[in-house]
């Protein structure tokens, strides 16, 4: 029997959904779609499943080997079904919250971030890297060790990933107070993809918001200050072969001009925009500035 | 989809607008002043100039939104210009080339060459 794939089931759900999105979006004006835009979407996300598909056994090896060191053996019931749902989401924030903040991780998520566009498709422009991301895999371990079943496992992040699909967009304001307080909702997901300077680096979560209020990485969406999506430095293509590429080509050049294994390393693991001079801008130095042009002149 | 995204959002775009791309600057470079402008006569590129630090940016245009870039010795990888047209190619994986008609196309090839 074919494990139960929540996302393969929901994905009809996507097409129907992200075509009703445009004809609101065209019949209301509110939301932006650009064809060449969605196409490079949909075909990002084309190129993720089969990405998947084709690295799958990298992922089901490596479970494999940690499996047998597993601390309890848990079975299915929906009580754990639950609980693996909540911790994968746990699991799922600090992945995040580190490809944005790991080079090598940035390298392949930047591709989820790189339209300047926010609307359904947005959400399927995923990253095609698979195994390149493989320090990603490792934040699996807890779960596999506490003993979850590996099956149970992709369920639940499947799970994740189908309700991830329809907080990308920006017909749906803001929902009410209890749901925007615990739940992922679109507007907490926009701040995420925003590049104003106010909104770097926030909201990781998946599901629960919760995780970003607890970490101190929760920002909310500012009326006065709408969100402009995208990258910081934004790209200009809409070749799905670049948008998935450049992010690893970008590293590549930089690792290939490092002058020690000091500056490797760090270009690796420090975060994006980290260079030995600090000639580049990272984040943080663009949060500093921005707050400090902000303070009042004494 | 995409058939369905043409029909209903396939026009084409305007043109770069003068105040919006110096709005687009002002919020990506802290401290921003608008100053020389020359835009590309098909309205999808123009060089701003930062008046504020003396930096010079491309602004392109792609599809409806734009992409800019601050031009340095170290982007620009060729400059080329005739009578009406500045062509530069740049080390840039996903912005390789850009063209402007511009009829004083030779005198920011100058500006160009001067960049640090
Ligand atoms: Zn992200
Ligand atoms: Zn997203």
């Amino acid at each position: 029997m074919r494990p139960f794939d929540p996302v393969a089931v929901a994905t009809p759900a996507f097409a129907v959904l992200v075509i009703a999105e445009m004809i609101f979006a065209r019949v209301t004006g509110r939301g932006r779609f650009e064809v060449r835009d969605t196409a490079a979407s949909l075909l990002m996300g084309l190129g993720s499943v089969i990405a998947g598909a084709l690295f799958a056994f990298v992922f089901a090896g490596f479970a494999a080997r940690i499996a047998p060191y597993a601390l309890l053996h848990i079975g299915w019931s929906w009580s754990a079904a639950a609980a693996c749902f909540v911790l994968d989401d746990l699991r799922y924030y600090w992945w995040h919250r580190a490809s944005h903040r790991v080079r090598w991780l940035w390298a392949d998520h930047v591709n989820h971030h790189s339209s300047q566009h926010y609307n359904l498709s947005t959400a399927l422009r995923q990253p095609w890297g698979g195994v390149l991301a493989l320090p990603g895999l490792f934040f699996l371990v807890p779960l596999i060790l506490l003993g979850f079943p590996l099956a149970m496992i992709a369920f639940v992040h499947g799970l994740n990933l189908v309700y991830q699909f329809w907080i990308h967009t920006e017909i749906i304001d803001r929902l009410p107070r209890w749901f925007e307080t615990t739940m992922n909702t679109p507007s907490h997901h926009r701040v995420h993809h925003a590049v104003n300077a106010r909104y770097l680096d926030a909201n990781f979560a998946g599901v629960f918001i919760v995780w970003d209020r607890v970490f101190g990485t929760f920002a909310a969406e500012d009326a006065s200050d709408p969100p402009r999506y995208g990258i910081v430095g934004q790209i200009a293509s809409f070749n799905p072969l670049r948008i998935a590429l450049h992010g690893w080509v970008s590293l590549a050049h930089d690792l290939m001009r490092a002058r020690s294994p000091r500056d490797a390393w760090l270009m690796l693991f420090a975060p994006p925009g980290w260079s030995p001079d600090g000639s580049h801008q990272t984040t943080d130095s663009i949060k500093a500035r921005w707050a400090s042009a902000r303070l009042p002149a004494e | 989809m995409v058939g369905v995204c043409a029909v209903l959002f396939g026009r084409a775009p305007r043109g770069l607008d003068a105040d919006a791309v110096a709005r687009r600057l002002e919020c990506e470079v802290q401290g921003f002043r608008p100053g020389q402008a020359a835009f590309s006569a098909d309205g999808r590129a123009a060089l701003i100039e930062d008046a504020a630090h003396g930096d010079l940016y491309l602004v392109v245009q792609r599809g409806t939104a734009m992409v800019s870039r601050r031009l340095s010795r170290k982007l620009l990888k060729e400059t080329r210009a005739d009578d009406a047209t500045l062509s530069l190619r740049l080390r840039d994986f996903t912005l390789r080339r850009a063209v402007l008609g511009l009829g004083d196309a030779q005198t920011w090839r100058a500006r160009l060459e001067e960049l640090a």
